[in-house]
């Protein structure tokens, strides 16, 4: 599965990188909105990790910008809940919202999987 | 002068031997003796006696009547016993010569008949003269009498007159100090009917006069009652006395609406009535009558001195009144204003006070009165504002309610400096707390802005350091590279990452704050847990223990409340010990009253409180701290916390020893 990871903390794109990789997905990684938005149109991933504050541009922003030129699953994160929740997150196009910061990557990744099998959860 | 004698006898031989020592007039016939005797002075008769005894005696007896003074002598020769002493008791006889009575005899008895003579006029002449004199003397008795009783009866009627006058005087001075006691309009009008009631003809007085808001007012009694009511007719504008005037008559009767009979009107001034313009009326005393002319006079006479004291009285009686309203409206003012007034003197006397300075007792001074001390109270600005004679303000504390003292100084009439002041006191105590709250709660949006901001910024770095350390321990597990060095080192990693974002989470909660907080049961050691981390630097410096309650007991609290007031005290503690002191936290159970509460102590090795600052220290705004480092709040602020939770915060401390706070919150028991 083609998996685009964008956030602007290098960790975070890193440890998630490793974490799909080793499940054997192919991953692309943008370290900020207009780059992730630029990566998007061009790889056109099957599933979107999905950071709220960024540089640029906002998770939310890019996903106006995409408009119904969306593509795949899409999975935003914040670690500052701010204005966002799980509620909000799927107002604006998202299919599942995760409050950073992790307990468990593991478990954020199959949880990934779930989406793209399409079973849905929360 | 010789003294001449009447001598009657037949032998004037005899006669003419005294003719050298006396003139002698012989007589030999009595015809004429009598005549001679009354038209001349004789000193002496000498009579001769006849043989005719009657006729002889005759003529002494007459003699004796026309010419008393002259000395009667009786000669003769043979002069019977019964002669002698009818001659002697009847002629009144000086002597009786016997004959012959030798020359010589008779001259002695001539010359004493002559002494005696004279001594007889003389004697007459002297009585005479007394008698004139005596006249005179009756005369001016008289006049002098009369003068004495007509200065008696003058005397006598200018003191009638004096008494009358006195009497007078005395009573007006009667009716003038009545007057003077005088508070009303009614009893006035009374005082004077009653001093009156000896004029039976007379009926009640009737006033009018002019209030000091220009109204015009008739006022009449009836009895014990009074009628006053607002005239809009001007009566009629004459300050002269009237008798029976029809216009007065016209004028009471349009008043009263009933026919009055004869009117007297006496007018009255009204001096003090600035607002009186030359058009308004006199005031004037009316009185309905019965009198004949003369009674009148004598009325107008008897009431002509009350006139201008009934004038002062009625005058004094309408402007006590108007300054009695105007007062009583300040009064009714002041005590309506809530706040404590008063007027302070220098030796903080109260001159004046509102009601609300203290409701209970008025003391003479002021400390008494407002905070039942004999000590002024601490923080009144009064000495100041008087030292610099300008409004000062203060913080003077009663009954744990906390007020704001304005001193506004005032300046007496005829004073150059002030004397006294106003003294205004604010009960700011719930202004302080909103006041307290207020900065309480945007101090912790503040710590909730910065919270957030830094939350974020940590918490991304952090989920990838855990996430990378969670990776490589599952990618090295099993790996030939593995070591359990290298994983307990990874397992670190984990670990702190996961510490330092549970205490980002704790931060984020605990800057939360009220808003968004409810009552929730929570265990009190989790409550002291949570909040710990976040101390750490602060007691990092000190020996710190920390002893928690085994059993994990419930409170019902709102956790980030009572996790500021945890952070509150322990961040106290560390800052009351300046060099490296021992702190200790301690939470257990206790039974107070028979009731179990959740109980969390504070110790530490500071400064230590003085006892009578402690209640001094949970006030809003009190610090010690110096500034930057604390705003007063804390405590106040965690004691209002825990006091909405059932709660309360106390402290016991030792100067140089330290202080010990105590947190109880009832405990909840487990369902």
């Amino acid at each position: 599965m083609k998996i685009l990871i964008v956030d602007d903390e290098v960790l975070v794109r890193r440890s998630l990188s490793r974490a799909f990789q080793s499940r054997g997905h192919e991953i692309y990684e943008a370290a900020d909105g207009e780059a992730g938005l630029q990566a998007w149109l061009k790889y056109q991933p099957e599933l979107i990790m999905l950071d709220v504050l960024m540089p640029k541009l906002t998770g939310p922003q890019v996903l106006r910008e995409l408009g119904n030129k969306k593509t795949g699953k899409v999975i935003l994160m914040s670690a500052y809940g701010g204005d966002h929740n799980i509620q909000t997150s799927l107002e604006i196009g998202a299919d599942l919202f995760i409050a950073k910061p992790f307990e468990n990557v593991f478990d954020v990744v199959a949880t990934a999987e779930g989406i793209l099998a399409g079973q849905q959860k929360e | 002068m010789q003294q001449r004698i009447l001598w009657f006898s037949k032998i004037k031989r005899k006669a003419r031997v005294f003719e050298s020592n006396y003139q002698i007039d012989l007589f030999t016939t009595s015809d004429h003796i009598v005549d001679a005797l009354v038209s001349d002075y004789y000193s002496t008769l000498l009579l001769e006696s006849q043989d005719n005894t009657s006729e002889c005696l005759e003529i002494l007896k007459t003699a004796r009547q026309v010419a008393p003074q002259t000395t009667r002598i009786l000669a003769g020769s043979e002069l019977s016993d019964q002669f002698i002493v009818e001659a002697v008791n009847q002629g009144g006889v000086f002597a009786v010569l016997l004959e012959p009575t030798p020359e010589q005899e008779l001259k002695k008895v001539l010359d004493a008949a002559c002494d005696q003579y004279r001594n007889s006029l003389n004697r007459k002449k002297l009585l005479e003269e007394i008698r004139v004199q005596n006249r005179k003397l009756e005369n001016m008795n008289i006049n002098l009498e009369n003068m004495v009783l007509e200065r008696t009866n003058h005397l006598e009627s200018a003191n009638q007159e004096a008494e009358n006058n006195l009497a007078h005087m005395r009573d007006l001075t009667h009716f003038v100090q009545e007057l003077s006691h005088l508070r009303a309009i009614d009893e006035l009008l009374h005082l004077i009917y009653r001093e009156l009631k000896h004029f039976h003809e007379l009926r009640p007085p009737i006033l009018n006069y002019v209030s000091l808001d220009s109204t015009a007012k008739i006022v009449s009694i009836q009895g014990k009652q009074i009628f006053e009511k607002s005239v809009r007719e001007p009566w009629p504008r004459k300050s002269e006395i009237r008798i029976n005037d029809r216009q007065d008559q016209k004028y009471l009767a349009n008043e009263f609406g009933r026919p009055l009979g004869k009117i007297l009107a006496l007018p009255l001034t009204q001096k003090l009535n600035k607002n009186l313009k030359n058009d308004d009326p006199l005031a004037h005393l009316y009185f309905e009558h019965n009198f004949n002319d003369a009674e009148v006079e004598v009325f107008l006479k008897s009431t002509r001195d009350w006139l201008q004291p009934i004038s002062i009285a009625l005058d004094r009686i309408i402007l006590e009144k108007h300054l009695k309203t105007t007062s009583q409206q300040w009064e009714g003012t002041f005590d309506g204003i809530k706040d404590p007034i008063g007027i302070i003197d220098s030796q903080y006397n109260i001159v004046r006070a509102n009601r609300h300075f203290n409701s209970k007792s008025f003391e003479k001074k002021c400390h008494q009165t407002f905070q039942n001390s004999e000590q002024k109270c601490v923080g009144c600005p009064l000495e100041q504002a008087l030292t610099t004679n300008k409004p000062t303000r203060g913080i003077v504390k009663r009954d744990q309610r906390i007020f704001e003292v304005y001193s506004y100084p005032i300046r007496f009439e005829g004073e150059n400096t002030s004397a006294a002041v106003i003294n205004h006191y604010v009960d700011v105590t719930l202004a302080r707390e909103l006041q307290s709250k207020v900065v309480q709660t945007e101090k912790m949006a503040a710590i909730g802005f910065l919270a957030g901001n830094i939350a974020h910024e940590l918490n991304n770095p952090l989920t990838g350091i855990r996430s990378l350390s969670q990776i490589l321990l599952k990618e090295i597990a099993g790996s030939p590279q593995s070591s359990p060095q290298l994983i307990d080192d990874l397992s670190e990693v984990e670990r702190a990452a996961e510490r330092s974002q549970k205490i980002i989470e704790n931060l984020l909660q605990f800057a939360k704050g009220e808003t968004q907080s409810r009552k929730l049961v929570v265990a009190f050691n989790e409550v002291i847990r949570k909040t710990l981390p976040m101390l750490k630097t602060s007691f990092r410096e000190h020996r710190t223990e920390i002893i928690l309650e085994p059993s994990e007991a419930k409170v019902l609290v709102e956790p980030q409340l009572v996790q500021q007031v945890v952070f509150n005290l322990v961040n106290n503690a560390c800052q009351a010990m300046q060099d490296q002191g021992s702190l200790r936290i301690e939470s257990k159970i206790e039974l107070i009253d028979k009731k179990s509460f959740c109980v969390l102590e504070v110790h530490d090795t500071g400064a230590g409180i003085p006892e009578d600052l402690y209640e001094s220290i949970f006030e809003a705004f009190f610090t010690t701290k110096k500034e930057g480092q604390g705003t007063g709040l804390g405590l106040s602020m965690s004691r209002n916390i825990v006091r909405k939770f059932g709660g309360d915060i106390l402290v016991t401390s030792r100067v140089g020893v330290g202080s010990k706070f105590r947190v109880i919150l009832p405990l909840v028991e487990a369902t």
